[in-house]
């Protein structure tokens, strides 16, 4: 049951702590080559980066909407996104909600992308098999699906914001900056987002009867 | 499936907890570095891809011919245990690619293409052909003889404008460096680690700095591995990882037998 870490995650501490709860976006900060405490900073290197966001990305986008036969390219595009802006990123925020930014940003338009198509639904390529995996790991996977599947009748902004609060656990603030939203229209989005998912919850619980 | 969680708590919670399967893990980052090659290759983004940066400061920068060399050598460092071989002409550079099975699956219309020679008629389909296992070359040659027959001059067939004689020395001694290192990989490929081993010591030799060190050394690893000679191996991934931390190269020798040693590489 224990999510453990990837390899190479415990180099990375000062990515870990901006998920603390009690970190803001200020607290967050680091000033180049150090960290809040004024402890060095090494430089990230994709390689870091992306073992560290890789399950993040991959999660967050197929909470967001982005279905199976997407999203292999969408975990991409971010990284490719990532590889091209690393260098230009200053740790101003962390490393994650940065990536977050992004990942919603490809989801938007994978979804777009798809919706210009004609809106092929989840009847296509859905079908495809989940590669075997513990059953757990289908399980939750299958998890993600039903909640993307339930937040498509959520309208995209508040998707967007109830996919980072609830699922991936950012605070608001980090919200706010992963997508460049006032924080408190964050808020009241997240208040309202709530509210629909637990209706659409039951409606889709409903149909599933 | 009427298993589904009861409670939207449920649900989240079994959400959250989700991620991909190793398979998922490894396509998905075989393909990464399949498309951060080809972006390289295009000069998209060649201010970060740190091969063909490398490249670019390495070579001697001259015209249009360096610029696709640069492009050549991202790809040549990026895309796994792939192979360019790099032929300057007057008009620009023409590239075979061979690549490793399932290292790449992304398409090569990036490659750069342009040549002056009129053998290579086949260069409009290569430029939609996916990479595939073993040899993809444009030509009909296999790649064992790319690898024997590459250290001849590649350049002679066209008359290159005088700016281009340096990209050409340039050209002549990657090809040298590929044929060796394509060498290393056929005998890797046929699980002939020693021989592997040879060619590498040979490249190694031969281009103590050539431009495609992270392959070769990262070959070493597996070479090493296929050779049974896993703390050589170890020892030689550390080597590599320490020197070059975000290799492209970095996942399939962290991956080789240096660090599961219950589970040795395929060759």
């Amino acid at each position: 049951m224990t999510d453990q870490p990837p390899p190479g995650h415990s180099s990375l501490v000062t990515l870990a702590t901006p998920l603390d709860p009690a970190s803001t976006p200020r607290a967050a900060d680091r000033s180049a080559g150090a960290d809040a405490r004024g402890a060095p900073v090494a430089r990230l290197s994709f390689d870091e980066v992306y073992e560290e966001c890789v399950d993040l990305v991959w999660r967050s986008l197929k909470s967001l909407g982005v279905r199976d036969h997407r999203l292999d390219d969408a975990v991409q595009d971010v990284f490719v996104v990532v590889h091209r802006r690393l260098a230009e990123f200053e740790s101003r925020s962390s490393v994650r909600t940065w990536v977050y930014g992004i990942a919603v940003r490809v989801a938007r338009d994978v979804r777009r992308r798809e919706q210009r198509k004609g809106g092929l639904s989840t009847l296509d390529l859905e079908t495809v098999d989940p590669s075997p995996g513990p059953e757990e790991q289908v399980e939750r996977a299958r998890a993600v699906d039903d909640l993307a599947q339930i937040l498509e009748s959520l309208d995209p902004d508040k998707r967007d914001i109830f996919v980072l609060s609830e699922v991936e656990q950012l605070t608001a603030p980090q919200i706010a900056q992963a997508l460049g939203v006032n924080l408190n229209t964050v808020y009241s989005r997240i208040r309202a987002a709530r509210k629909e998912f637990e209706i659409a919850f039951s409606q889709h619980q409903e149909q599933r009867r | 499936m009427n298993d589904s969680p009861r409670s939207p708590q449920a649900l989240l919670s079994a959400a959250r907890r989700a991620k991909p399967d190793d398979a998922t893990r490894r396509r998905i980052r075989a393909g990464l570095d399949g498309r951060l090659a080809l972006l390289a290759a295009a000069g998209v983004g060649a201010g970060t891809a740190a091969g063909a940066t490398a490249a670019a400061a390495e070579g001697a920068a001259v015209g249009g011919a360096a610029v696709a060399k640069a492009g050549l050598f991202g790809i040549a460092t990026k895309v796994g245990l792939a192979v360019g071989l790099l032929v300057a002409t007057g008009a620009g550079v023409r590239a075979y690619v061979a690549s490793e099975p399932a290292s790449v699956v992304a398409p090569m219309a990036a490659l750069p293409s342009a040549t002056a020679e009129d053998d290579t008629n086949t260069g409009a389909p290569a430029a939609e052909a996916p990479i595939a296992a073993a040899a993809v070359s444009s030509e009909a040659e296999p790649a064992p003889d790319l690898a024997s027959t590459s250290s001849a001059e590649p350049a002679v067939a066209a008359g290159p404008p005088p700016s281009a004689r340096s990209a050409r020395r340039d050209a002549a001694s990657i090809a040298a460096e590929v044929a060796l290192l394509r060498k290393a990989q056929a005998s890797l490929r046929e699980g002939d680690g020693a021989a592997s081993l040879k060619a590498i010591d040979a490249l190694a030799a031969k281009h103590p700095d050539g431009a495609l060190r992270e392959e070769r050394e990262a070959a070493r690893v597996l070479a090493l591995c296929a050779a049974g000679r896993v703390d050589d191996a170890r020892a030689e991934a550390l080597r590599f990882l320490g020197r070059w931390p975000s290799s492209v190269q970095a996942p399939r020798v962290r991956a080789s037998c240096a660090f599961a040693p219950k589970t040795p590489p395929k060759p």
